[in-house]
């Protein structure tokens, strides 16, 4: 009888063990898709900034000396080697070779955008400049929106790496191969812009000098 | 589109989520979108906009430190699960995922394009650390988290790990505009008005030091009044002050009093000491040109530097906690008609920045990334 119940409880854990296997080999599967997606979505919102920068290079909206450079930057963004949609495959210095064209490109953008348009070199937050002006030139506003789509698809991207790495850090899983035969997933490493005045609602930088204030004011916004 | 949003706090209690769900649902139902809310309550329940479902049974809960709204259990989720199948939703956004309640539920019941926005980000507090494995599957379904302020971002980024993106809260900039001010609320030379909107029993709202810079000012300017706005014990309120007439209590006021208040008043206050992630009432203030005065907590440093917080304020800001700070750079204010003037004015333009027709372009920005990598599965 005590045989028998023994019996029992080994499966009962044999079973639990396998069930939060399972459970784990399914979240990395998911968080896997989600890194996937993200960057083929980082890869198309990338591709249509860089036709935009272009277009606005050559709408006439910039000074001939700026619409050259970012011509430059743009069609050396184009024409950086692209992953292979089976990104596991490919070879490292691809990416490197790419997010460097990609930060040159954000910085042509910046000098660009900041003094084209209306002028007050602010992206969708006009700074303050009263009320949504719809007068702004349609290649600034457009090159402008494709810079904030290309910012939000990176943080997300980034977001999917960065919880998929934790996932794939723990022991369990790199013990119990949970997550196949997958190439660690690397976050994309430019510089998107953000930060600068035509994207100028985020800020990643610290917090501004508000001396000991600054402290308990930070520290209580839970 | 068809968007889903999920609030976690019944409607029948007013508060800054609820009111970020209804109004973002109503802009997006203005641009043409199908939209449809779900938060807690029954059937037929007449705080529920028209565009709202009911979630399920409001069970009212201590949670993190106040009574929350609740609505949890079988018969929820089941609702719940139900509701997010039916809708067929090309994007299911949850508001505050963390919070017991139907986001939470929605969270795990999604399978779609999913984006979670984090507005009070209490990621701190133990009883979430602790259930944090529990939750973690359900939060590495969201394909776009949005934080409502850099700061909320930061308590993510460190307590969650991972990322987001900062989309602030909206507000209806014309609405506060163009209200018109009320005569009974609107200051003279003698009698300058100094207006605070928030609740009374919450004290990291700041009453209690508004009660202390209230004997300092009039110790200067005898006549200046103060119009207080908010739910709560106003006769509790009353007991931390010397002079018990020199406040006037207006309980929970409409918007459109709201509104009024904050247009009519020559001065908003605002004392928080702690645990605001936003501020929305400050860039309200600024937006029905009220000159400000406010604690140097970030977000609140924030909304009156610009975004990088490098900006000329445009406001006054002081000390956190410190009355006599508080009391001086109201007065400032009161004895400066030109500076206070050209204060409001600079607010005025930088409230549009929060204004809905932006935010909610920023928020179907994110709704159109995620679209397009199709969620998880």
């Amino acid at each position: 009888m005590t045989a028998l119940w023994w019996l029992l409880a080994a499966l009962l854990v044999l079973a639990a063990l396998g069930w939060h296997l399972s459970s784990l080999a399914r979240r990395v599967d998911r968080l896997h898709h989600r890194v996937e997606t993200s960057r083929a979505v980082l890869d198309a919102e990338l591709t249509r900034r860089a036709s935009a920068a272009l277009e606005l290079a050559t709408s006439g909206a910039l000074d001939p000396a700026t619409a050259l450079l970012l011509a430059d930057a743009a069609t050396a963004a184009l024409d950086a080697p692209r992953t292979p949609a089976a990104l596991r495959e490919a070879a490292h210095a691809d990416d490197v070779q790419r997010w460097r064209a990609e930060s040159v490109l954000s910085d042509a953008l910046d000098r660009a955008l900041g003094g084209a348009g209306d002028g007050d070199g602010a992206g969708w937050d006009a700074g303050g400049v009263g009320p949504p002006a719809p007068g702004a030139a349609e290649a600034v506003a457009r090159a402008r929106r494709a810079g904030r789509r290309a910012q939000l698809a990176r943080r997300f991207h980034n977001d999917a790496v960065v919880q998929t790495l934790r996932l794939r850090g723990k022991r369990v899983v790199r013990w119990g191969r949970l997550a196949g035969h997958a190439r660690l997933p690397e976050t994309a490493d430019f510089d998107d812009g953000t930060g600068r005045p035509w994207a100028a609602e985020e800020t990643g930088g610290p917090a501004p000098g508000g001396g000991a204030a600054g402290g308990p004011g930070t520290g209580g916004g839970s | 589109m068809r968007i889903g949003l999920v609030c976690p706090y019944a409607f029948d209690v007013p508060g800054g989520v609820q009111f970020h769900v209804r109004d973002l649902a109503e802009h997006l139902l203005g641009l043409g979108h199908h939209v449809r809310v779900l938060a807690p309550g029954e059937d037929g329940d007449p705080h529920l906009p028209p565009f709202a479902d009911a979630g399920g049974r409001v069970v009212a809960v201590p949670y993190n430190g106040s009574v929350a709204r609740l609505s949890f259990g079988p018969v929820t989720a089941a609702r719940v699960r139900r509701w997010v199948a039916e809708g067929a939703f090309d994007v299911l956004h949850v508001h505050e995922p963390v919070a017991p309640s139907t986001s939470l539920l929605a969270l795990w019941a999604a399978q779609g394009p999913l984006v979670a926005t984090f507005h009070t980000a209490n990621l701190r507090s133990r009883a979430l650390q602790a259930a944090f494995p529990l939750l973690r599957p359900g939060l590495e379904k969201v394909s776009a988290r949005i934080a409502v302020s850099e700061d909320a971002r930061r308590t993510l980024v460190e307590h969650v790990g991972g990322d987001a993106v900062v989309v602030p809260n909206g507000v209806f900039v014309d609405a506060f505009a163009t209200a018109p001010a009320r005569p009974a609320w609107s200051g003279t030379e003698r009698a300058p008005v100094v207006a605070f909107v928030g609740r009374l029993d919450e004290p990291r709202k700041g009453l209690p030091l508004l009660c202390q810079v209230v004997p300092r000012v009039r110790a200067v300017v005898p006549g200046a009044r103060f119009l207080v706005a908010g739910r709560g014990d106003a006769a509790a309120a009353r007991a931390l002050l010397d002079d018990p007439s020199a406040v006037e209590f207006l309980g929970a006021v409409p918007d459109a009093d709201k509104r009024a208040l904050l247009a009519s008043a020559d001065v908003y206050l605002a004392p928080h000491t702690g645990g605001e992630s936003f501020g929305i009432v400050l860039v309200e203030a600024m937006a029905a040109g009220a000159a400000v005065v406010a604690s140097d907590l970030g977000a609140f440093r924030r909304v009156l530097t610009g975004p990088d917080g490098g900006g000329e304020p445009v406001g006054e800001l002081f000390t956190v906690g410190d009355a006599d700070a508080a009391a001086a750079a109201v007065l400032r204010l009161l004895a400066d008609a030109p500076r206070r003037r050209a204060l409001a004015a600079a607010g005025r333009r930088a409230a549009w920045r929060y204004d809905w027709s932006r935010v909610a372009a920023e928020v179907l920005a994110v709704y159109e990334t995620v679209r397009a990598a199709g969620g998880a599965r």
